[in-house]
């Protein structure tokens, strides 16, 4: 106890905090198991966190459908391969940028409302009182937001891949004349059932991811008004960063693991 | 009877900074406890401490036998529900109205029926005057009316222990005064132990039994309310008249330039501060006539009077004065007359024939049995107190 407050190094606070963010991602686990489970605040969250994501997702993949068609088209068109368009932009769609959205959508708009809520809770002495009571605020509010967003973001992603192919289609034969019957045969040409799989594990990691840092800054908010503020910001942000490099590692080890699609 | 608590050698720094350190104090069980202190001096970071929202890098806090400071996790929870806690704001939960507000630990803790809710929660509401607002929510009422509610969740699980942070802030006297007196109702009616921090100087000289005060990082004193109340140390007189004319300053204390300088200005006719010059010991405030009497009262006196001997000439006054003639007899101690005249040495011998044991600590002369009478805190200080000791009903 008493050795705790000696050595200062720089980096140290980045590194407790992130220690203190890892901390209460194990948490979260392992209250999960713990009787009673908050179903109703677990419900409540997740209807809110999906009446908030379900459109500016939608909105978000079908111009990044139609983008990923338009930019594959073109190349792929000049190969010579133009009939490989929808296996391409199938595999991106569903591999990276669904899940990508996805978290995008429920850390900016749920992530963002989840940590205003709790950190203006924390500031207004709410969740010590909680504390106070015999009440854990990780069981009773963090464990069902970090539910609700995980299963949000993995029927989300759902949504977004359908949509974003649907868009990719749409753009492909409406305006680069491409041929509806090529670009459907075309879907299972290069992906796999893996992609799927990999695609909703990478969506409901980052929508565990978006819940705990959402949660962690609003219970670790700068002090006053203005540190809620900061903290929404932060969230997001931290959120954003966390999300490409967990993105990068989980894409590395998946192309390492599961053996490309061939013929 | 509500549990007591033993804090030892506690010390709490942020960072390098530290906020107290070393403070030892008891909180004597169903006794009514105010901590006082000027503005920044860590009070409120105490009374965290005390649950166990802070952790202090020193000492201990020892609850029903478990040390809060280095208990586990789950211990933590279960010690907890002995405390009800009074934020300066009422700390209610924003989204829930009055009722599901006081109703929330009970729902949380409890498995009674909807019905036994809903009596206990109506009761509490009635007793902190709230009889018809439970369905309003914390954002639409009154600072005092938050407060309150505040009272009334803290008390909805019979807490053994109730820890009040600044019921004064935001309230008028004539409101911190009623709010006083609930305190101590609650108190005869559920004998629970009080730590009230505050700085309101009516409320400390009033209501409670035993007064501590935080200063310059140290706890300067803890013991019976006469002692403090008849201090002569000069930041317990600069605090209780609210003057400028002592050690504490604007920022937390005044270096001897200033002192000097201010001193100067002082004589040359400035106005201090403060109204009257405040001395002496008020009457205690009582639980409303037709409750029980309070058991932590008649335990105070007798731990006091066991202890009588070593407290300053002063405070042993007050206290004799302030005991009724049925009183003095049973302890053996005479009326203040005859030792404001003929006795100034602080050792107020028994001279009565009723008591006829001597003073030593821990000798009684009463005739309450053993487990009635409150023993000195210097005599429990054993590393190690039995579990479950001077807890539970």
């Amino acid at each position: 106890m008493t050795s705790r407050s000696a050595v200062s190094f720089p980096g140290r606070g980045a590194l407790e905090s992130t220690g203190k963010l890892f901390a209460l991602g194990a948490d979260v686990v392992r209250l999960t198991f713990k009787r009673p489970f908050q179903t109703r605040e677990f419900i409540q969250q997740g209807w809110f966190i999906a009446g908030v994501s379900i459109l500016p997702a939608m909105l978000v993949s079908i111009p990044f459908g139609a983008v990923v068609s338009l930019q594959l088209g073109q190349v792929v068109n000049q190969l010579g391969a133009a009939s490989f368009t929808g296996a391409v932009s199938v595999l991106a769609i569903i591999q990276q940028a669904s899940p990508i959205v996805c978290a995008l959508i429920v850390a900016g708009a749920a992530g963002a409302a989840i940590c205003a809520d709790i950190g203006a809770r924390t500031i207004r002495e709410e969740i010590d009182a909680m504390e106070v009571l015999g009440v854990s605020a990780v069981h009773r509010l963090v464990v069902p937001r970090v539910l609700a967003c995980t299963l949000v973001a993995l029927l989300l992603n759902g949504v977004v891949s359908v949509v974003g192919v649907l868009g990719g289609y749409f753009f492909n034969i409406i305006l680069q004349g491409g041929t509806p019957g090529a670009y459907l045969a075309s879907f299972s040409a290069l992906a796999q059932l893996p992609d799927l799989w990999i695609s909703e594990i990478k969506a409901a990691l980052f929508g565990f991811l978006a819940g705990v840092v959402a949660c962690y800054r609003g219970l670790n908010p700068p002090p006053g008004p203005k540190g809620v503020g900061d903290a929404v910001n932060q969230s997001v942000v931290i959120t954003f960063l966390l999300l490409f490099f967990v993105n990068f590692i989980l894409t590395a080890v998946y192309l390492t693991v599961v053996p490309p699609k061939t013929g | 009877m509500g549990a007591e608590v033993v804090v030892e050698g506690l010390t709490k720094s942020f960072g390098s900074q530290t906020i107290w350190r070393d403070v030892t104090l008891t909180l004597p069980p169903g006794e009514v406890s105010a901590l006082l202190g000027p503005s920044g001096t860590g009070k409120s970071v105490f009374l965290k401490s005390m649950i166990g929202l802070l952790k202090p890098e020193r000492g201990k806090c020892i609850i029903n036998g478990i040390d809060i400071v280095s208990c586990s996790e789950s211990q933590l929870y279960e010690v907890r529900k002995l405390f009800g806690v009074l934020f300066q704001d009422g700390a209610l939960f924003g989204s829930m109205n009055l009722f599901d507000n006081v109703a929330f630990p009970l729902r949380e803790h409890t498995k009674k029926s909807e019905t036994e809710i809903r009596r206990n929660v109506l009761e509490k509401l009635e007793m902190t005057g709230l009889a018809g607002a439970e369905r309003k929510l914390p954002g639409e009422i009154s600072g005092g009316m938050r407060k309150r509610a505040g009272l009334a969740r803290a008390l909805v699980l019979e807490p053994e222990i109730i820890l009040v942070d600044e019921p004064d802030s935001g309230l008028d006297p004539v409101r911190t005064t009623y709010i006083s007196q609930l305190f101590l109702d609650v108190n005869a009616q559920i004998d629970a132990t009080f730590l009230i921090v505050t700085h309101n100087i009516n409320l400390a000289r009033t209501v409670p039994d035993n007064i501590g005060m935080l200063f310059r990082k140290e706890l300067v004193m803890f013991g019976p309310r006469e002692v403090l109340l008849t201090s002569d140390e000069p930041v317990v007189k600069q605090f209780l008249n609210g003057r400028m004319d002592g050690p504490i300053g604007m920022s937390e204390e005044k270096d001897q330039a200033t002192l000097a300088a201010e001193k100067a200005m002082f004589e040359a006719g400035h106005h201090a501060g403060g109204v009257e010059e405040i001395t002496g010991v008020p009457k205690q405030m009582q639980p409303t006539p037709g409750l029980p009497p309070r058991a932590g009262d008649k335990r105070r006196t007798d731990r006091v009077m066991t202890m009588l001997h070593q407290l300053p000439p002063k405070a042993q006054q007050a206290i004799i004065d302030s005991l009724t003639d049925e009183q003095r007899q049973h302890y053996g101690v005479r009326s203040p007359a005859v030792v404001a005249a003929g006795r100034p040495t602080p050792r107020p011998r028994p001279q009565q024939p009723a008591g006829p044991a001597g003073d030593q600590p821990g000798v009684q002369r009463g005739q309450l049995p053993a487990d009635q009478v409150a023993r000195i805190p210097e005599n429990r200080f054993s590393p190690r107190p039995p579990r479950g000791q001077g807890g539970g009903q």
